[in-house]
């Protein structure tokens, strides 16, 4: 009954999970974790408090073990609805390798935040690389000699945040206008995935040096120098999972966070609410369409429509604004609407009416056949969406055409004429002596 | 040049007065239905093919007339056609010709909508 008083259909997960439930996994146990990532960890608690989540810290060690008590999925359920996963040594959660076990998980449509570190274990990398991001061999740290802080190179000042263009919905602009301290293992994105793409990247300085602390000629590391180097990498799956991998644990420290002019705090803040679902989340209803011109009631919807008919198709997409607690209409510019048949044969981009909701106003083409619209909306950070709504077009009717046009007069007056010439005809033919 | 021309017409002119009166009543019926077909090809080409089918429906609907009325002409020229003087002939023709003429304005009006 829910469902039909509210037409809006929640697409994920993401959605339903606002009140969600977050594992953190940390490193080492809970008071020195406290003392080295307090901040962050404060940071969670707040940001769940005040949307109306909870979240559960464990040591990975305490975890690990099938008889530890403590499973992520019981009897083909999971109990959490999104992990924090701060300990690069993590192995195996509740008997299960990390993973496989986060790999479903997220494939559930479920996210997660994966921090790895030099030290991390070679569970971390295969989970990383499950979602396309490749962290580098060994166990040296990224280093860039031009932008850093200290001098050795080891602590990146990184400002590239070019990976997800202009767009905000990942990292704010403020986040952006400051330099974020980064310390810890490079990663690579194949270009090729579609999926994962780079909020923070490499300077074009940045590389990964084999052990030695430079990188060796032998073994080319073309994929790891330069802006290829991924820093922090955002991975939305198709299924609207939202998954953030850096290879850096001390990127989230009290130490690097601490100071104001870098950028840490902001992007943590960020990237968490990205990943746990507080920003970027959309929800949308049916595509909705009508009879504007044409064939019927204006403001009719029809369950076909006849070729050339102008219609008013409308679609609501909301945002979630977790400060609000409430859906607000989307803010977005560049929805498109399609109607496709095999191919679109319309694209139009959507306007906004005064409540928000999405309109356009589309000429059937004239050409009839099985159509759908559909609203394939993939936009870098935001849900993904994607709606079809089939509407059959139908040629003019037989007795639909239009009649006695003043243009065809001349051809009625001709067969008219003609009729006549016949009768007079008979009468001369048939009289004539 | 121009002598040839007025020769052939000066012959034309006298060998077609010599066709019976009849037939020649039938020949200005074909002539009409030939120059409206004209007509309305020329309007067609001037001002657009947009009612098509009403184009169609008027051309052919004459053009038709005028083969129909050629047919009938065919029958009852006592000159071409054997047997043609017939008493009672003439009738029989044109009761065939009133078939095919009706038939034709039929579908010619169905035709121009």
């Amino acid at each position: 009954m829910v469902l039909l008083a509210d037409p809006i259909v929640a697409a994920d997960p993401v959605v339903e999970g606002q009140a969600r439930d977050t594992l953190v996994i940390l490193e080492d146990s809970l008071g020195s974790m406290e003392s080295t990532h307090g901040a962050f960890l404060r940071l969670l608690r707040e940001r769940a408090e005040g949307y109306g989540g909870r979240v559960t810290l464990k040591h990975h060690e305490s975890i690990a073990a099938k008889g530890s008590g403590f499973a992520l999925r019981r009897w083909g359920r999971w109990t959490h609805d999104s992990v924090v996963v701060l300990a690069p040594s993590l192995t195996s959660i509740g008997g299960e390798k990390a993973s496989e076990v986060l790999g479903d998980f997220v494939e559930s449509g479920r996210s997660a935040f994966l921090v790895g570190s030099p030290t991390m274990s070679g569970e971390v990398r295969d989970l990383a690389k499950r979602f396309g991001v490749a962290f580098h061999d060994g166990s040296a740290k990224a280093l860039d000699l031009f932008e850093n802080r200290g001098g050795d190179g080891e602590v990146i000042r990184a400002t590239n945040y070019g990976g997800l263009g202009d767009t905000s919905s990942v990292l704010r602009a403020g986040t952006k206008s400051k330099p974020l301290l980064w310390s810890g293992v490079g990663a690579y994105l194949d270009p090729r995935n579609p999926l994962a793409s780079q909020a923070v990247a490499g300077h074009s300085t940045t590389f990964c040096p084999t052990k030695k602390g430079f990188v060796s000629k032998k073994k080319g590391l073309r994929k790891f120098t330069g802006t290829d180097v991924s820093l922090v990498s955002v991975v939305q799956a198709r299924n609207n999972a939202r998954v953030v991998v850096t290879g850096s644990l001390s990127m989230l420290s009290d130490e690097f966070m601490a100071d104001g002019e870098t950028s840490n705090r902001e992007l943590s803040v960020d990237v968490t609410d990205w990943v746990l679902g507080y920003k970027s989340v959309l929800r949308h209803g049916r595509i909705e369409h009508s009879l504007l011109e044409g064939m019927g009631e204006r403001g009719e919807t029809k369950d076909r429509y006849r070729i050339k008919d102008k219609l008013a198709v409308s679609m609501k997409v909301e945002e979630w604004s977790a400060a609000k607690q409430e859906w607000l209409p989307f803010e977005g510019e560049d929805l498109q609407l399609e109607f496709t048949m095999l191919d679109p044969h319309l694209r139009k981009t959507f306007s906004k009416d005064a409540e928000g909701t999405f309109v356009a106003e589309v000429v059937a083409p004239d050409v009839y056949g099985v159509f759908k619209f559909v609203v394939d909306y993939n936009s870098l950070g935001y849900s993904y969406i994607h709606v079809e709504e089939q509407v059959p077009i139908r040629p003019f009717r037989h007795d639909e055409y239009e009649r006695f046009i003043a243009a065809a007069y001349p051809y009625y007056a001709s067969i008219f004429s003609t009729m006549a010439a016949f009768f007079l005809f008979g009468f001369s033919v048939l009289y004539t002596k | 040049m121009l002598g040839d021309l007025k020769e052939i017409v000066q012959v034309f002119s006298r060998e077609y007065s010599k066709t019976p009166k009849l037939l020649k009543i039938v020949d200005c019926f074909i002539l009409y239905a030939l120059t409206v077909a004209a007509l309305q090809f020329a309007y067609m080409n001037l001002f657009g093919s947009f009612p098509y089918n009403a184009f169609l429906g008027g051309f052919f609907c004459t053009l038709g007339f005028a083969v129909l009325t050629v047919c009938f002409r065919m029958q009852i020229d006592v000159t071409q056609t054997e047997g043609a003087d017939k008493l009672g002939n003439l009738e029989k023709v044109f009761a065939d010709y009133c078939v095919a003429c009706v038939f034709l304005f039929f579908v010619s009006i169905s035709y121009v909508g």
